[in-house]
């Protein structure tokens, strides 16, 4: 599925947010965005994830609106997570698992749903946890369960916003083989992230913001280092 | 499985409780007594605490926060104040207008607490609770001046009803209140299947494809019909909606469905209970109900207030 951005903007307050941005994100790869606190970068990431209306401009998955989808219609087409996502009350990690399924209740693909929650909690490596509640889980281990619970929603497009702030050195290394077979399987994946180097070995397409801009877009391969250090607001990267 | 049959042994008890309120009371109870005083009572206290067994649970589930009670946010407040505001002008107590008239209000006051409570998208659990408790001072005031500056034998029954009693429970008033109750039941039934998710937070629910407005203008109108109604025959009937859901979900845990069936059972257990315990315990006065569970459930909600607090480590 791709992801279309034509000439998006946002403004909040009369403030510009994010200047007129156009992008496309293809099936198949992994995109991350980078960039300083407050540069706009989960600004962008939201009106990906149409949680945002852009306040001129459009989003488009595979042509259609993204604000035009309902939440259930959206859900199945692009998952998104945050950081440390609280649940309120003390649900088991296979309850907080099986919610990625919710938004195809009712439908022919929710007949296979306790097989996919099954592979994929193993994948995740968060069977041993299945009974355990979320909150007396640590913040690794929760970040993971939700991880297990975004994917389940085995939706075209992954978005995660910040998903590796709570993560450990093996979270990441885990997070960033998770998002490449994503990847490899045709999902289109974007991450925000502050992890720069971790991003330069797992994706394959750095966007960097700075001021409510694109400043710098970008094969990693091919990504000017002391151009981006600069971008980043380092001497040095 | 164990769960099920919990719901099962619940049944099974508030059964028996039916059978103990209608035999227990005063010695020379005749048939007419049993038939229009004590039954409608008995249905009356079944049907109220089904309801604020419910609502209670729906309440916390849309704003994330296990201390929102229909009571607490002003809820049942503002039911009290549009009951007494009509029966004021003259309207007969325990009458359908009397309910829809509280129906009203409180409609209001959830859309006031909805707006007032709500920053960019999320729900602020302290702006929430002191919401609710501006309105509900605004609403007891409003209710204790019209109470003191009129004279009518209807107004004068407020003062029996501003406690919380079952006391003046009728067929009629229960024809009244039923349809509110029911329809309040309908929408929980159709929003129920969205209430796990939504413990994501409104954000992460609806990233996962929940229709958060609809679930919860829906859990709010619900809320408001299952309680409302109800305030304006016995009045407010604090806890319940509070307690009920917190002892529940500690013996059958979070999944809503289930919490839901099990809190209308235990909900109207528990209101009958209590509302035999205060027609009988001191006889031949009556304690109001609202004062039984006030004194029983106030340091049970501190008691699982604390220890839900350390089992979550507090609450975000």
């Amino acid at each position: 599925m791709t992801l279309e951005l034509r000439q998006a903007e946002y403004a909040l307050r009369g403030r510009t947010r994010l200047h007129a941005t156009s992008l496309i994100i293809s099936p198949g790869s992994v995109t991350a965005i980078v960039g300083r606190n407050g540069a706009g970068k989960s600004t962008l990431l939201a009106l990906m994830a149409a949680e945002l209306r852009p306040t001129s401009g459009e989003v488009r998955l595979d042509g259609e609106l993204v604000n035009a989808l309902s939440a259930r219609e959206l859900a199945q087409r692009r998952a998104l997570l945050s950081q440390d996502q609280a649940v309120s009350f003390a649900f088991t990690v296979r309850d907080v698992v099986a919610w990625g399924r919710h938004c195809w209740s009712g439908t022919q693909q929710s007949d296979q749903d306790e097989q996919i929650i099954d592979t994929t909690m193993q994948e995740q490596g968060v069977v041993h946890l299945a009974t355990r509640v979320i909150t007396e889980l640590s913040g690794g281990e929760r970040q993971r369960v939700h991880l297990a619970r975004v994917r389940v929603q085995r939706s075209p497009v992954l978005l995660l916003d910040e998903a590796d702030a709570a993560l450990d050195l093996e979270g990441r290394y885990h997070l960033a083989h998770t998002v490449r077979s994503e990847a490899m399987t045709g999902a289109a994946v974007v991450l925000v992230s502050h992890d720069v180097h971790r991003m330069l070995t797992t994706a394959d397409r750095m966007i960097v913001v700075a001021d409510g801009r694109v400043v710098m877009d970008s094969s990693v391969t091919t990504v000017d280092r002391t151009q981006l250090a600069h971008a980043l607001g380092v001497p040095e990267l | 499985m164990r769960r099920p049959l919990i719901v099962i042994l619940l049944t099974a008890v508030l059964v028996l409780a039916v059978v103990i309120a209608f035999r227990v009371g005063a010695a020379e109870s005749s048939a007419v007594i049993l038939r229009e005083i004590r039954a409608p009572r008995i249905v009356m206290a079944l049907m109220i605490g089904a309801g604020l067994g419910l609502a209670g649970t729906v309440m916390q589930a849309i704003t994330h926060n296990p201390l929102a009670d229909p009571a607490i946010v002003g809820i049942s407040g503002g039911a009290a104040l549009g009951a007494a505001a009509v029966i004021f002008l003259g309207v007969g107590f325990g009458s359908p207008v009397v309910a829809a008239a509280a129906v009203l209000v409180a409609l209001l006051v959830a859309w006031a607490i909805n707006l007032i409570s709500r920053t960019e998208g999320r729900s602020e659990v302290v702006t929430l609770v002191l919401a609710g408790v501006a309105i509900t001072a605004f609403a007891a005031a409003a209710v204790s001046v019209l109470v003191s500056t009129n004279t009518s034998p209807a107004i004068r029954s407020i003062s029996f009803w501003t406690s919380g009693s079952l006391a003046l429970s009728t067929w009629s008033g229960i024809t009244s209140v039923a349809p509110f109750v029911l329809v309040g039941v309908v929408i929980v039934a159709l929003i129920s299947g969205s209430l796990d998710p939504l413990s994501l937070g409104d954000r992460g629910a609806q990233a996962a494809g929940v229709d958060v407005t609809r679930t919860r203008v829906g859990g709010l109108a619900a809320v408001v019909l299952l309680v409302a109604a109800g305030v304006s025959v016995v009045g407010m009937i604090a806890f319940i909606g509070l307690v009920i859901p917190h002892a529940v979900r500690a013996v059958l845990g979070p999944q809503h469905r289930l919490l839901l069936l099990a809190s209308a059972i235990s909900g109207a257990l528990v209101l009958l209970l209590a509302d035999t315990a205060a027609r009988v315990a001191v006889q031949p006065v009556e304690i109001p109900v609202g004062a039984i569970t006030a004194i029983v459930g106030a340091p049970i909600f501190l008691v699982l207030l604390l220890r839900t607090r350390a089992q979550q480590g507090g609450w975000a």
